[in-house]
């Protein structure tokens, strides 16, 4: 319940608020979007296995964002793509706390049906 | 339970960040491709424009040649009828070559001038900048044959005349708001032996010219055409003014 109504909060402010990101620094945007994504799939993963500490979430989601984008600048003044190291690395990690989560919900439907 | 109640918080704050920075994300790329489409509209645009003027352009020309050979016709029909206009189109084929709106021939002098060779063991800009021909190098040669009785002179073919300019622009020269590259080729109608001694003076023109390495050529001609002068030619500020001679004498 609280998620939904921060998510919609989140939606409300972005479509408010009147400045928007310059072409130049989408780039980071999106990478940083990339590792807040990471971060909440490990955070609801690590809550289905019921290890969930909030200071690992925390440190995690700012110090992914500000790796990434470091990269991601180092990347653009040397010319060479760093951020596909992010992306690579924060697209695997998506999906393998994805399947960590659906493992777990799907055992915990089926042992709820067979009550 | 007050355990998970903080990491909901903290959830609840990172996936508010997220759907934030997704929104705005969405809402700025959108905008910046507008903007591009945008901008690739205008350049069509401006093409398009750009084809429209030139044909329009084009289409004056052809005019301006269909009026000019009218002028003909009519000019070849008053000097038959009779002595005054005769006359009076005497006066107006001098004017004309004056002023430089007929093509013109006569003996004269070819000048070309082009960029030194040696520009492979120039280090400097400044160096290699004087290795190139200057707008002030033409308007030297110019003035000096006009100084030694040229009737007529042209720049690559295009005319001098008293409202022409020769000027630098970027890398290349203007005269006439024609855009020029080297070799330039100065045409002159005149004596060509007072011409060429004229260019050739001890320590003048093309003695100063030659100290920077430039390639100059001078060769006389019996006959050359100098084309009339394509620009159009308007008086806004300049009229004549009117003398009562009786009154003055």
């Amino acid at each position: 319940m609280i998620l939904l109504l921060c998510i919609a909060l989140g939606i409300i402010a972005g479509l408010m608020l009147p400045f928007h990101v310059p072409a130049d620094y989408t780039q980071y945007v999106a990478i940083i979007i990339l590792a807040s994504l990471d971060s909440v799939f490990g955070g609801l993963s690590s809550m289905s296995k019921k290890a969930f500490n909030l200071q690992i979430f925390l440190s995690g989601f700012i110090g992914n964002s500000l790796l990434a984008a470091l990269l991601t600048f180092i990347g653009k003044k040397l010319d060479v793509d760093l951020y596909l190291v992010a992306l690579i690395v924060f697209g695997t990690r998506l999906f393998t706390n994805f399947s960590i989560m659906r493992r777990y919900y799907l055992d915990y439907w089926k042992t709820k049906l067979k009550k | 339970m007050k355990k998970n109640y903080k990491a909901q918080i903290a959830l609840g704050i990172v996936f508010m960040i997220l759907a934030f920075l997704i929104t705005i994300q969405f809402r700025s790329v959108t905008k910046n491709n507008e903007t591009q489409q945008q901008n690739n509209l205008r350049i069509e645009d401006l093409l398009t424009e750009l084809n429209k003027e030139k044909e329009k352009s084009s289409a004056l020309e052809q005019q301006v040649e269909e009026y000019e050979e009218d002028i003909a016709q009519y000019r070849s029909k008053a000097e038959k009828s009779n002595g005054d206009s005769m006359f009076l189109s005497e006066q107006l084929k001098r004017a004309e070559i004056l002023a430089g709106l007929v093509d013109v021939h006569g003996p004269g002098v070819t000048v070309t001038l082009n960029d030194a060779n040696n520009r492979k063991d120039l280090e400097s800009a400044t160096e290699a900048n004087s290795t190139l021909i200057h707008d002030e190098d033409i308007r030297r040669v110019i003035n000096e044959l006009s100084a030694a009785g040229a009737e007529a002179i042209c720049v690559n073919d295009s005319r001098i005349i008293s409202t022409s300019a020769v000027r630098c622009v970027g890398p290349t020269v203007l005269v006439n708001d024609t855009k020029m590259a080297p070799p330039y080729e100065i045409k002159a109608i005149g004596k060509p032996d007072q011409l060429e001694a004229a260019l050739n003076l001890n320590g003048g023109v093309i003695d100063g010219l030659r100290v920077w390495g430039f390639e100059i050529s001078i060769s006389k001609s019996d006959d050359l055409v100098i084309p009339r002068y394509s620009g159009t030619l308007n008086f806004r500020s300049a009229s004549a003014v009117e003398t009562e001679k009786e009154g003055e004498e």
